[in-house]
């Protein structure tokens, strides 16, 4: 049932860690190179850039390909039946290429399997159309196909779409009642939570092995929404647009409850982090627990957006250098240890720079007026 | 993936020893997590918005005391990064150097991030060059060029690339190229293509010379795609001259495709191919008879669609034999 040979994968693996070993010297470069030679058929990984650009074609080409359809294009057998007809022809095509050129998330196999996913969406709608007018019927009609996909494959965005189409199935069905749109939150949350818990679970398996990549993409997007969902302005203003209600948006129920899991939830990932040595849990809880000062700041504006963001830069500054410091020797299963420079790291040099550059050049426009109000720029979000 | 069964293999297949078996065992279990990116994009983002606040903030309340006492600790900053900067930076040489001081880069770029704040209120409050904002702009791209060089710093170098293309009315920031300049002016496409070139070939003159060479890829990278973006705007834009600037782009690409030799970077072979490809696709599309065209898109774009994928798969054993 599964696209790729593992064994394939299971060989990029053993080389990256004998790789990372012989760096670390617990084994020789001959030894290296031995288990590389046991280990010496790989799948096709491209570099990043190589990536993008075998992606935009094979797109290109997929769109092209179309042009064989042309003759049959006004009928009626063609609204409902060409999509699915060349999703099915791509779907063997893909086969076969995965096993000729070796492909493993390749771009190429990745550009496929979203092209026939696609492919697929005119004739789930009318299926769902004959089925009733629910909204949720279209995500459930669908969701057959994505579980298919997402379990031959393992493909990490397809896996990410399959549990949001899940997400979305929940939040239509409750949204039918009155007491499910007054709980949206906590039922977004409990789904959410459910479906981490059950993807942490099944990550410390060897058999997830085959969906390694996907399994910590629906890490990090089970953490995302369940913040999403907990977190106050999310929860006002989603509830001020859901039932239609006039701007500025009312205070909701538990507002309490809603500031508390705002600030609760970060603080939970940071010590997640600290716990497990995750650095997934380090970035989102960072980046969160930002967003939820931002929250604050949003609803009680306390000092000025500009004091706000010159603040927070010299604290976060503050951190880093300290951390940075701090960490110069391995503790607590951390450390700051500077990586191999890659072109990566330069072009992301070039980048940051030029953009803070045109940040710190820019001045006030038109005429000088003793002080004029410009507030809002570049506030670090 | 469960590193014992792998271990358990390779002890199986006599690739690794017992003893070092227990050595990469305890190594797997304790490795400690790399916070390198982490920790840097913090900086780099808190620098950001500090800059960003900072450089708002000091237009507000002008002419107050608290003004002022701003004004003063942020001269006193920078002024403290720069000598910092000049204390402990190792001697210049022409080829690649590494600064050993702690936060030495970044200390650097936020100097010149701090220069170029400061520079432009003391231009707006006190009108120091008056009207001739050139020389407004062209002291800080001086500046930078001589730090860049001095200290090795791709990053500073950058800032006085796009510094020099802004005193040419040009913007060169990567991820505003295509919005702030307007590709549909001659003017700004003649100045686009004339920096371009100009900032190249003296790059290529410094290459040659082995000074700092590693900075090739910087120059082609910003000034080379205003130079390429330029060429194709005016192929879009001025129909009569679109052969010319075909042959322009053509010209762009060949140069970014010698670099992403010679550099090894796949940006820039990514990067001349999307434009080559651009360019001859709407040459081609633009000179063909209506008719014709219709018939031929779809199959045109699906075999040059594959013939691009095939070079990107087979790229290596292209550049090796070239």
């Amino acid at each position: 049932m599964k696209a790729y040979n593992e064994i394939l994968i299971y060989n990029q693996r053993a080389q990256n860690k004998a790789n990372d070993w012989a760096r670390r010297n617990l084994i020789t470069k001959d030894q290296q190179s031995a288990i590389d030679a046991a280990y010496a058929e790989l799948p096709y990984q491209p570099t990043w850039f190589i990536w993008i650009g075998l992606f935009i074609f094979t797109i290109i080409g997929i769109a092209a390909s179309t042009v064989v359809f042309l003759p049959f294009i006004d009928s009626a057998f063609a609204e409902t039946w060409l999509g699915p007809l060349y999703g099915v022809t791509m779907y063997f095509f893909l086969n076969y290429l995965i096993k000729d050129r070796k492909l493993h998330f390749s771009a190429i196999d990745n550009a496929f399997l979203y092209a026939i996913l696609l492919s697929f969406i005119p004739l789930t709608v009318q299926l769902a159309d004959v089925a009733g007018d629910a909204p949720w019927l279209v995500g459930m009609v669908y969701l057959p196909l994505m579980l298919f996909i997402t379990y031959r494959y393992g493909e990490p965005l397809i896996a990410v779409s399959t549990f949001l189409n899940g997400l979305y199935i929940v939040t239509t069905l409750a949204m039918g009642n009155a007491l499910g749109k007054l709980l949206l939150p906590f039922i977004i949350m409990i789904f959410t939570g459910i479906s981490w818990y059950f993807v942490r679970q099944f990550m410390k398996k060897e058999s997830s092995f085959y969906w390694n990549i996907a399994l910590n993409w629906l890490h990090v997007a089970t953490l995302l929404v369940v913040y999403a969902a907990s977190n106050y302005f999310v929860v006002r203003e989603g509830n001020a647009a859901l039932n239609d209600l006039p701007d500025p948006s009312p205070e909701v129920a538990l507002a309490g409850l809603f500031w508390l899991l705002t600030f609760l939830v970060p603080i939970l990932y940071l010590y997640a982090a600290i716990r497990w040595r995750s650095i997934q849990f380090l970035i989102l809880g960072t980046v969160f627990l930002v967003i939820s000062f931002v929250t604050l700041h949003h609803y009680y504006p306390f000092i000025s957006g500009d004091i706000a963001a010159a603040l927070l830069g010299l604290a976060g500054i503050g951190v880093a250098v300290f951390t940075m410091r701090y960490l110069k020797t391995s503790r607590d299963g951390f450390i700051y240890e500077p990586e191999e420079s890659s072109e990566l790291t330069v072009l992301s040099g070039n980048l940051v720079a030029t953009e803070l550059g045109s940040n710190a050049s820019e001045t006030p426009q038109g005429p000088r007026l003793g002080g004029g109000d410009f507030g809002g720029g570049g506030s670090g979000t | 993936m469960k590193v014992d069964l792998l271990l358990d293999e390779l002890e199986q297949k006599e690739l690794l020893e017992p003893a070092q078996r227990i050595l990469v065992e305890q190594y797997e279990k304790y490795k400690p997590v790399s916070l390198f990116v982490y920790l840097q994009t913090l900086l780099y983002l808190s620098i950001s918005a500090f800059i960003g606040g900072i450089g708002v903030l000091i237009y507000q309340n002008i002419d107050t005391a608290g003004h002022t006492i701003l004004i003063a600790l942020l001269a006193l900053l920078t002024v403290v990064c720069f000598v910092f900067v000049f204390r402990k930076g190792t001697p210049y040489r022409p080829e690649k150097v590494i600064q050993t001081a702690p936060h030495f880069d970044t200390v650097l770029l936020l100097g010149c991030l701090l220069f170029l704040a400061l520079e432009g209120y003391v231009q707006y409050q006190y009108e120091l060059f008056g009207t001739r904002y050139g020389v407004a702009v062209i002291i800080p791209a001086i500046y930078f060029f001589f730090l860049a060089y001095r200290y090795d710093h791709q990053g500073v170098l950058s800032l006085a690339i796009t510094a020099l293309a802004s005193w040419v009315g040009l913007t060169a920031t990567p991820t505003q190229l295509l919005v702030k300049n307007d590709f549909s002016n001659p003017a700004v496409i003649r100045a686009s293509i004339i920096f371009g070139a100009v900032v190249l070939i003296v790059s290529w003159f410094l290459k040659r010379r082995g000074i700092k060479p590693h900075f090739t890829y910087t120059y082609v990278l910003l000034a080379g795609t205003l130079y390429l973006a330029a060429c194709t705007g005016g192929m879009f834009t001025q129909d009569s001259w679109q052969f010319i600037f075909g042959i322009l782009l053509g010209i762009g690409c060949g140069y970014f495709f010698i670099n992403a030799q010679d550099e090894n970077s796949l940006l820039l072979l990514l990067l001349s191919v999307i434009f080559a490809y651009t360019g001859y696709t709407y040459l081609l599309f633009n000179n063909l008879h209506d008719g014709f065209i219709q018939f031929l898109a779809s199959l045109y774009f699906m075999v040059s669609a594959a013939g691009v994928i095939w070079f990107f798969l087979s790229y290596k054993k292209i550049l090796k034999r070239l």
